[in-house]
């Protein structure tokens, strides 16, 4: 009997609970129009009473965060995985619609646009293998653009993900992420090519100084030699750092062989 | 929903949005019923009405307004019911019940108390402890 009164008892929760919802709705929306209506009578556009009466009724219940994928484009968020993160933010107001008559060559978030063709169940956004460049303004009428404030640019660690294999993007296939008997790190990345220079630099360090000395004119001296004009601050040739351009490769190699234990005075 | 007073100044000289405040906490309920021992009233009416009492100090969105008002209404301390307003839209009025009487006179008596209580010590002075 007892457990009866309780299963009735839920379905009368359950019964009052939709029917305190739906009155609750339905004030609301009484609310809201009444506030606009007085906004209105005051000389106020309906617009313009209509966005001032939500801003007065607060937020919306339904507002909650932000989802991370919409169009099928995964949000750049930092405090989410990497596998997470895409190259591009997400579209905010104005989505691409159309297929055909858009200018794909002059947008710069092709890969993001080709995302958006494809529609909500698309594969995931192609990854760009350059280094991103901050977005400020598209150039396109379709986009809307991302505020680099708004948007981190990606963090380096993650900018050289490893491709997923196998997956169709914009009428080609992608290669696989990496071959037999490549370590995963070293897949279709410069940062394998960095690597392998790294490891030569070291091992040929003093036989490379002389030639590397008579570039920038100086009498045979040995790398390590060099190695003050080459400061930490300097970093290696693909850092975005202010000066590191000018950083030629010879003093490259030096600063590398100082960096070596066994050079290090 | 987090209450603050701002006691030091007088509403006088500020401008609206200065005036603004929050109120404090736990006291929602009893100005609403307040407003409604006044008349019977609905959702935006008891928003219009603290907000001209207080003279703009107070006003109470519709996200807490409505909340506070289903609270009410579970615990008996008011009645809804459905009626045709001016303007031919359909409300919700609420009214007070005898249980939500006698919980504002006991509420309004506990403030009293409270706030003559807390301005006694904000106006205490070293010499008439002493």
């Amino acid at each position: 009997m007892t457990m009866f009164r309780r299963v009735v008892g839920g379905i009368r929760a359950l019964i009052r609970n939709e029917h305190v919802e739906r009155e609750l709705d339905v004030e609301l929306r009484e609310y809201l129009d009444t506030a606009v209506e007085r906004k209105m009578s005051a000389g106020t556009s309906r617009t313009d009473a209509e966005r001032a009466a939500r801003a007065e009724m607060g937020p919306r219940r339904d507002q909650g965060p932000r989802p991370r994928r919409r169009m099928g484009v995964a949000r750049r968020d930092p405090a989410a995985g990497p596998a997470l993160r895409g190259t591009h933010a997400a579209p905010r107001a104005r989505p691409c619609r159309g297929r055909r008559r858009h200018d794909r060559h002059r947008c710069r978030r092709r890969d993001e646009h080709v995302q958006h063709h494809a529609g909500p169940f698309a594969r995931p956004a192609a990854r760009r293998r350059t280094w991103p460049t901050p977005i400020v303004s598209t150039g396109c009428t379709r986009c809307s653009p991302v505020e680099p404030d708004d948007e981190p640019p990606l963090a380096r660690e993650h900018a050289y993900q490893p491709l997923a294999p196998g997956w169709q993007v914009h009428r080609r296939w992608r290669r696989s992420a990496w071959k037999l008997g490549q370590y995963a790190h070293e897949a279709d990345d410069v940062r394998a090519g960095r690597v392998a220079g790294e490891e030569v630099a070291r091992h040929q360090a003093d036989d490379l100084a002389p030639a590397a000395d008579d570039d920038l004119g100086g009498e045979r001296q040995p790398s390590r030699e060099l190695s003050p004009h080459v400061g930490a601050a300097h970093g290696s040739p693909d850092d975005e750092g202010p000066g590191a351009p000018t950083l030629t490769a010879s003093r490259w190699l030096s600063s590398l062989a100082s960096t070596d234990g066994r050079n290090i005075r | 929903m987090a209450y603050l007073v701002g006691l030091e100044e007088g509403p006088g000289d500020m401008s609206r949005d200065e005036k603004q405040r929050d109120l404090v906490q736990g006291t929602l309920h009893m100005l609403i019923l307040k407003t409604l021992a006044l008349e019977p009233m609905h959702g935006y009416g008891i928003g219009i009405r603290l907000d001209q009492i207080s003279k703009g100090v107070f006003q109470v969105n519709a996200g807490s307004l409505f909340p506070a008002l289903r609270r009410l209404e579970r615990d008996g301390l008011i009645a809804g019911e459905w009626r045709v307003t001016k303007n031919n839209r359909r409300a919700k009025y609420y009214t007070v019940t005898a249980q939500g009487r006698a919980q504002l006179k006991r509420e309004a008596r506990d403030w009293e108390l409270q706030t003559s209580a807390i301005s006694r010590i904000l106006q205490a002075s070293l010499g008439e402890l002493s």
